[in-house]
């Protein structure tokens, strides 16, 4: 079978053709020569008509100023005569040549500015990346060439004289991004992503070196990422092709760009959502044009245009004028909500119906409101939203007044005012409350009846508790349909956040690094969860902004970082700072040897928390679990409860951040009800987490809890959740949780005096010791059962000399020094080794001996401030006066 | 764009070669002034009656002429408010008549501003000449 090129030719030329972007049906297409010549040339031309323009000015100038002399001069009076105007005259040929050149400089003016089109918005859906076999194929083209802002244009030529200068071939996205980096919104991005241009050019240099050599050309890599940067300018509405739109062009078409921006700090969403966030910037200035010259033809009074409204008095008192603030710039734009106020729109455009927005206090639902009164004064709403004014009504203020009295007589009259008008549309704020509020008649069952009748709509907000547990079930439920606010996700967060930071940098006098943006959302989402994105991270970027704006300043430009973040996040959250941001990997290498400077021996057990530690702290662990979940096993005072207190310093940076269960009180079953609450009640366990979600949570004598509790613990381990009993979800993912049991303690002595190995102890626990009191899925959950051995002497002895340390640094405070020699020490070790209550009667030993001795030496005033207290082998103490001074 | 225009002109690059494309640019200015310039400037006059139109609202008085002012229905009210509007309408319209009025004497005087000086410029040349 014979192959048929003419086919393959044409196919290939069908994909490769030429490349460009559909917008509403006109295809744009790359139409620019670069070359040296074309590039010297456009460069003279530009030249010479900035020249022209500047001979018109130049020339009008000149004519004036020889006029003004000659009037002054000569003619001072008779400029006021008719006559001196109509008279051929030198001073007037010059007045009126002056004109002229005037009319030429406003012509060469608007010639250059003219050079340039305007992207135009699309119409019909977006535009679209294609491809064409010719451009005779193309019903409507035009080139794009002339939609590039004067900077991108430099920007392409000055690629080009880079990949020249270097004799390479092509013009690549290398050296496009090299060329960007000197675009002034490129070296914003930099700045706020905290990179240094050299730390970017070095690699960029080594890496083109090697580029094929050749005639160079601007080839099809080249022209692909202008018309990926022209797509980019024309989805995000921009006028023209910025240089930060090539920038992100070049940085997307080359992975090894990704690599080299990845190698300084800056990963793919760091980079995307910094170029983001200068697009939204330009996006919010382009919009706060718009509107303003549209909030011009919004009316702010009572009236609609056509006067056909009535006045209301009452509901003015009562609620807010959301279309007035927004005309007057008194609310924020709503970023990236469409999907939400689209669901919005239809829905009242689908037949009138009210809706209620459900999403948790701090998600948004006020910016989509908010969003929607700047859509009315814009007019851009379906035709029943237009030229009407949106009410926020305040319910306090109808409940509230006369002490609750005539609360359903007021509600009434408001919405008479509502259906009298016709022009109001009513926006309640967490309609929930309405439920169950009033005297005989319930008020949410007064609006249920006056929506019935159809006059009206009304745009609600409630929280999803308050939506299940009052809404749902009352007369008023039905009326609403329901649209979800959910909380954003980290990066349309971070997006949101951007919007806001212009203000706070404006107000508070700094700049805001990209990863402190980063931080303000990851940290918030991580520590605060009181509140919910975005406005737990605003709330953090306005509180940081705040405290470093009123820092001392040594220079003009202040920064808000990373570290600023984690400081008001850990203040905010009572977490120490040191374990956000501090650099971690030492501290967490050198585990073990922190964790036994206070817990003697266990060397299994710790090693076996510091690698938990280590795993869950280079994040190869599981999102949706504890940090760790551990089981301590073995008898008592051998270490555990210290392990405990001593990870919860290590890791937490404090003994007291931990959260401590005895779980004997926890016998019966009621006592599930305390822990997570119920019937609207905080429980105990939810709300500690829910306060200090960054904690380890010690449970002790986890044998001893009922049940139904290690059920309630199989869930936190698996899922990292609660549910609380106010219906809250309590995040457990950030809490390391520490269970100790003295279950199989008989079996663990028993063996370990035998000499068994703690292996072989440990798998018999596992497989049948403790199977008696615990379910084999609750043990499976935990990431590690931890055998503690029974103390030795020799462990005795070297904890004998921590408590004694203890003993001496609370005599010092006292002013008093303490000595005491190796073989006092190991005879205490000796009387306070027992083999079955390890290190407990050694504190009990070192009271009756040590302690009581100087208490008593002190009471008698034989020690006084600088002596030294001297602790002997048979349980006596000596006192060495001190030196006068 | 800009390297599709007149490369013979430019390309000379010395001072005949300006001064040649000076010429041709003086000659395509009157070309654009009562071409492409005029139309720009017809639109922006024209946008800008729109927009007063729009801003004082005088067509939704004309259409609202028969609907009652106020909310009021009963039909004294109905009289009193068909003659508000129309005094409105008359008095609004007014107004826009005015505006339009200067906005086209000041559009009038734009197209033939350089007219108006290659005229006096002629006729006081003659002053010049005749020195």
């Amino acid at each position: 079978m014979s192959l048929d090129l003419s086919l393959i030719q044409e196919s290939e030329a069908q994909t490769s053709g030429i490349p460009g972007v559909l917008i509403d049906g006109t295809f744009w297409y790359w139409d620019g020569v670069m070359n040296a010549d074309a590039i010297a040339y456009r460069k003279r031309m530009h030249g010479i008509a900035k020249m022209f323009r500047w001979i018109g000015v130049g020339a009008a100038l000149v004519s004036f100023i020889v006029f003004v002399i000659g009037v002054v001069t000569i003619h001072a009076t008779d400029v006021l005569d008719s006559d001196f105007w109509l008279t051929p005259h030198g001073d007037l040929f010059a007045f009126w040549l002056g004109v002229l050149s005037l009319c030429y400089a406003w012509y060469k003016t608007r010639v250059i500015a003219d050079a340039t089109v305007t992207i135009p918005k699309t119409r019909n859906g977006v535009p679209e990346k294609t491809s064409i076999p010719s451009l005779g194929a193309a019903s409507r083209k035009q080139g794009m060439f002339c939609a590039m802002a004067s900077d991108s244009v430099a920007l392409f030529e000055e690629a080009y004289a880079l990949a020249k200068k270097s004799n390479h071939a092509d013009v690549m996205a290398m050296h496009i991004f090299a060329a960007s980096t000197a675009d002034r919104d490129v070296r914003v991005l930099f700045a706020r992503l905290g990179i240094s241009l050299s730390s970017v050019i070095d690699p960029l240099r080594r890496k083109m070196a090697p580029l094929p050599t050749g005639e160079t050309s601007f080839g099809n890599t080249a022209i692909g990422i202008v018309r990926d940067a022209f797509f980019s300018a024309a989805t995000f509405g921009s006028e023209h092709v910025s240089g930060l739109e090539c920038f992100a062009a070049a940085y997307d078409a080359d992975p090894f760009l990704q690599e080299v921006m990845f190698a300084v700090g800056a990963d793919r969403d760091a980079t995307m959502n910094t170029i983001a966030w200068l697009r939204i910037q330009d996006a919010l200035r382009r919009r706060y044009q718009d509107f303003r010259k549209a909030a011009g033809f919004k009316p702010t009074g009572n009236m609609d245009r056509a006067y056909t409204a009535v006045a209301t008095p009452f509901l003015d008192n009562v609620t807010d004028d959301l279309t007035k603030n927004a005309v007057y710039g008194r609310s924020e734009f709503c970023v990236d909500r469409d999907m939400e106020m689209k669901a919005l729109l239809r829905s009242i455009e689908g037949g009138s119906q009210s809706v209620v927005l459900v999403g948790s206090p701090g998600v948004g639902k006020g910016a989509v409101i908010e969003g929607l009164a700047q859509l009315m004064v814009e007019e851009r709403v379906p035709n029943i939203l237009k030229d009407k004014r949106l009410l926020r009504m305040n319910v306090s203020h109808i409940v509230s007044a006369e002490g609750g009295n005539g609360a359903e007589e007021r509600f009434l009259y408001a919405l008479f005012e509502v259906a009298a008008s016709g022009n109001i549309i009513l926006v309640i704020e967490n309609i929930h409350e309405l439920v169950g509020v009033g005297g005989s008649i319930d008020l949410s069952s007064i609006l249920a009846g006056e929506l019935e009748k159809g006059y009206t709509f009304v745009i609600a907000t409630a929280t999803p508790g308050g939506y299940t547990e009052k809404l749902e079930r009352s007369s008023l439920g039905p009326k609403l349909q329901r649209i979800a606010i959910d909380e954003p996700d980290r990066n349309l967060a971070i997006r949101i956040l951007e919007s806001h930071i212009g203000g706070i940098e404006n107000t508070n006098n700094v700049v805001f690094t990209y990863h402190a943006v980063a931080a303000c959302v990851d940290l918030a989402a991580r520590y605060l969860h009181d509140i919910v994105l975005p406005t737990s991270a605003l709330s953090v970027a306005r509180e940081a902004a705040l405290d470093v704006g009123k820092k001392p300043r040594t220079q003009g430009l202040v920064w808000v970082t990373r570290e600023d973040i984690a400081a008001r996040v850990s203040e905010q959250s009572k977490v120490p700072v040191t374990s956000i941001s501090q650099d971690e990997s030492q501290k967490l290498l050198q585990l073990e040897s922190r964790l036994h400077e206070r817990v003697i021996g266990q060397e299994a057990a710790i090693s076996s928390v510091s690698s938990a530690l280590r795993r869950a702290r280079t994040e190869l662990r599981s999102g949706s679990r504890p940090i760790a979940n551990f089981l301590f096993l073995g008898p008592t005072g051998v270490g555990k409860t210290e392990l405990a207190k001593t990870t919860s310093e290590v890791y937490f940076g404090s003994e007291n951040a931990m959260v401590r269960f005895d779980m004997s009180e926890y016998q019966d079953q009621a006592s599930v009800a305390r822990l997570i609450g119920s019937n609207g009640q905080a429980g105990l366990l939810t709300e500690a987490i829910r306060k200090t979600p960054f904690t380890l949570l010690l449970l002790d004598e986890l044998e001893k809890a009922h049940p139904d509790i290690l059920n309630l613990f199989l869930q936190v381990m698996d899922d990292g959740r609660l549910t609380d009993g106010l219906g809250r979800m309590i995040d457990f993912t950030n809490v390391i949780l520490i269970a100790t049991s003295n279950a199989g303690t008989q079996y663990i002595q028993d063996e370990v005096q035998k000499g068994t190995n703690l292996a072989a102890v440990k798998s018999e626990l596992m497989e049948n010791q403790l199977r008696q009191v615990y379910r084999p899925e609750f043990l499976n959950r935990f990431d590690d059962v931890i055998v503690f051995s029974p103390l030795t002497q020799d462990d005795v002895a070297a904890i004998t000399y921590l408590m004694v340390a203890k003993i001496e640094e609370r005599l010092k405070a006292k002013g008093l020094n303490f000595q005491i020699d190796d073989d006092a020490v190991h005879e205490l070790s000796v009387q306070g080794y027992d083999p079955k209550f390890g290190a407990r009667p050694l504190r009990r030993v070192l009271q009756d001996k040590v302690e009581n001795l100087i208490a008593e030496r002190i009471l008698q005033g034989d020690v006084g401030r600088r002596d030294t207290v001297i602790y002997h082998k048979g349980g006596t103490i000596s006192v060495e006066k001190a030196a006068a001074l | 764009m800009l390297q599709s225009h007149h490369m013979q002109g430019a390309q000379g690059g010395n001072g005949a070669g300006l001064l040649w494309e000076l010429g041709g640019d003086i000659l395509r200015f009157p070309a654009w002034w009562y071409g492409k310039g005029l139309l720009r400037a017809a639109t922006y006059a024209m946008e800008f009656v729109q927009g007063y139109v729009r801003s004082i609202g005088v067509m939704t008085w004309a259409r609202n002429m028969f609907v009652p002012m106020f909310g009021r229905y009963d039909w004294q009210s109905r009289i009193i408010s068909v003659f508000m509007r129309l005094v409105n309408v008359v008095g609004r319209g007014f107004v826009t008549i005015i505006v339009a009025a200067i906005v086209l004497g000041i559009f009038a005087f734009y197209v033939a501003l350089p007219g108006i000086a290659v005229a006096f410029i002629l006729f006081h040349a003659t002053s010049i000449l005749s020195l």
